[in-house]
């Protein structure tokens, strides 16, 4: 379906724009209380809500937002599958950037407007409402700076600006309707189903996202079981050459499955025959001499299936299925 | 009618018992004068926890937290979020995760990512089992109780099925058949 992103500066009064659009169009509008809701349904607290949020001040020393992000924009992918977006503010634009069925605005007013409105409406003095419009942008620019790696304010980012205090709310909602109804945004649900799960990457792709491509059920499984942690991965982004002919061709290479870019490790699941093993096991020796800074975890057969078997998932069968523990077991936490 | 049994027992009471005074002691001793928080992962550290701290002879305040886990029943979309968060503020506290085992590290992992980010004095790890042959991520462990090997193991904290974990030993758990 269609998603409508709008960027606002503070006082501008782009929420209430945001709310006539979505109103008016039959858009879920996708607020602060709204995530609120919605992450908070998924086992968010508070504190953690605050990082991911565009208007949270400084970030606490050490920490990196990008965690809560991933899952913020993991909600919005989601919801962007199911319906019509109105989507105000935490970087939708960037987020949105190249679906074809979006249209990213910004709302803007003048000083003196936005002045007015944020007096009216959290009661400060003038002195104090600019203050709080200083740092409340410079907030929302830092966090898109942070968080995208992106000036909010550059006018490529949108494709459409509006200004409350001379166009009015009804003005700029009536125009961002009809900006809406000129691109074709509404009505293209399997389209975006599509793009979503074709973001972050070429085939089979990069967590947290598509599990299509994978060689073997064992890898697809390790891949929820990553993203169900929120660890990105990347799924045999990288071959390794082992031998060369005299000419300089590489006659052997190896591809782990897995690439944990956060963790700069590789993962290599060894699910084979035993007489395949060897091989592998030849290959990996080699690869440790070669490649000795790369960091390479080997999961074989019996250890990978227990590894699963413990997150409760189906075991895949395997030809050296020799069980040393329940096929049903399950811990009710514990990693 | 699950048809498992129980099989070798791995660490008898008397041997928990023995190993967790040490680990208490190494504890008092290294976080004397200081504001010892210590946080048991919900289920299985509950029981390691209560006796942990009683092994302390330092002051400390206990407290829970409980996330949830990967399983079949898991939503596509689903991720790893907290069930029971800890009722302790901890931002410039000396915090000490209990853990009842150690394996892949990914629970793990996610915790203390949530945990760093309130801000504590400090932040370690404290677990009673170590099983670091299924390790995909590594964390600094400071204090072990146990090495384990790929093995099924229930009792002291450890289920099967919600079953065993009030067993006062650790013993390998045979699979049905």
């Amino acid at each position: 379906m269609g998603i409508i992103t709008i960027a606002r500066q503070t006082g501008s009064e782009g929420e209430t724009v945001a709310e006539r659009v979505a109103t008016d169009l039959g858009f879920a509008l996708i607020d602060r209380s709204r995530l609120e809701r919605l992450i908070q349904e998924h086992g968010l607290t508070g504190p953690e809500l605050d990082e991911s949020d565009e208007e949270r001040q400084e970030p606490r020393p050490g920490y990196s937002g990008a965690v809560h992000v991933d899952y913020l924009q993991a909600v919005l992918l989601d919801l962007a599958e199911n319906e019509n977006l109105v989507v105000v503010g935490r970087g939708g634009q960037f987020l949105f950037r190249d679906c074809p069925w979006s249209l990213h605005v910004q709302v803007v007013a003048s000083l003196s407007a936005r002045r007015a409105n944020l007096q009216r409406d959290r009661d400060l003095s003038e002195v104090d409402a600019d203050a709080a419009l200083v740092e409340a942008d410079r907030q929302r620019a830092e966090w898109i700076r942070q968080h995208f790696g992106a000036e909010w304010g550059d006018p490529a980012h949108y494709d459409l600006l509006v200004r409350t205090d001379r166009l009015g709310i009804e003005g700029a909602a009536a125009i961002i309707r009809k900006a809406a109804e000129v691109r074709e945004i509404g009505g293209h649900l399997a389209e975006i189903v599509t793009w979503v799960e074709q973001r972050g990457g070429s085939a089979p792709g990069e967590g947290l996202g598509s599990h299509a491509g994978f060689v073997h059920p064992s890898e697809a499984e390790l891949a929820r079981v990553l993203d169900f942690y929120r660890i990105r991965w990347q799924y045999e982004p990288k071959s390794f050459p082992l031998a060369w002919d005299p000419a300089g061709h590489v006659t052997e290479a190896f591809t782990p499955d897995f690439y944990l870019p956060d963790l700069d490790l590789y993962l290599e699941l060894t699910t084979l025959k035993q007489s395949l093993v060897t091989d592998k096991n030849r290959k990996l020796r080699k690869f440790r001499q070669l490649y000795p800074d790369r960091r390479l975890k080997v999961f074989y057969g019996r250890d990978f299936r227990s590894l699963i078997q413990k997150y409760g998932g189906a075991a895949p069968a395997g030809p050296a299925a020799s069980r040393t523990t329940p096929a049903s077991e399950r811990e009710g936490r514990s990693a | 009618m699950t048809g498992e049994t129980l099989g070798a027992i791995l660490f008898s009471a008397a041997q928990i018992a023995g190993r967790i005074r040490e680990l208490g002691d190494a504890i008092s001793r290294d976080y004397a004068g200081r504001d010892l928080v210590l946080a048991g992962i919900l289920r299985g550290a509950a029981f390691f926890l209560v006796d942990l701290a009683r092994a302390l002879s330092i002051p400390v305040t206990i407290d829970f937290i409980a996330i949830s886990s990967y399983g079949p029943s898991s939503q596509a979309a689903g991720v790893v979020r907290i069930v029971k968060d800890l009722e302790e503020a901890i931002a410039g506290r000396d915090l000490l995760v209990v853990e009842d085992i150690v394996d892949t590290g990914l629970t793990l992992g996610y915790l203390l990512r949530i945990l760093r980010e309130r801000g504590p004095a400090s932040l370690q790890v404290c677990t009673l089992l170590d099983r670091s042959v299924r390790r995909i991520v590594d964390h600094p462990i400071a204090y072990r109780g146990f090495e384990l090997p790929d093995t099924f193991i229930v009792g002291y904290g450890l289920d099967y099925q919600q079953r065993y974990r009030n067993l006062p030993f650790i013993a390998v758990l045979k699979p049905p058949g």
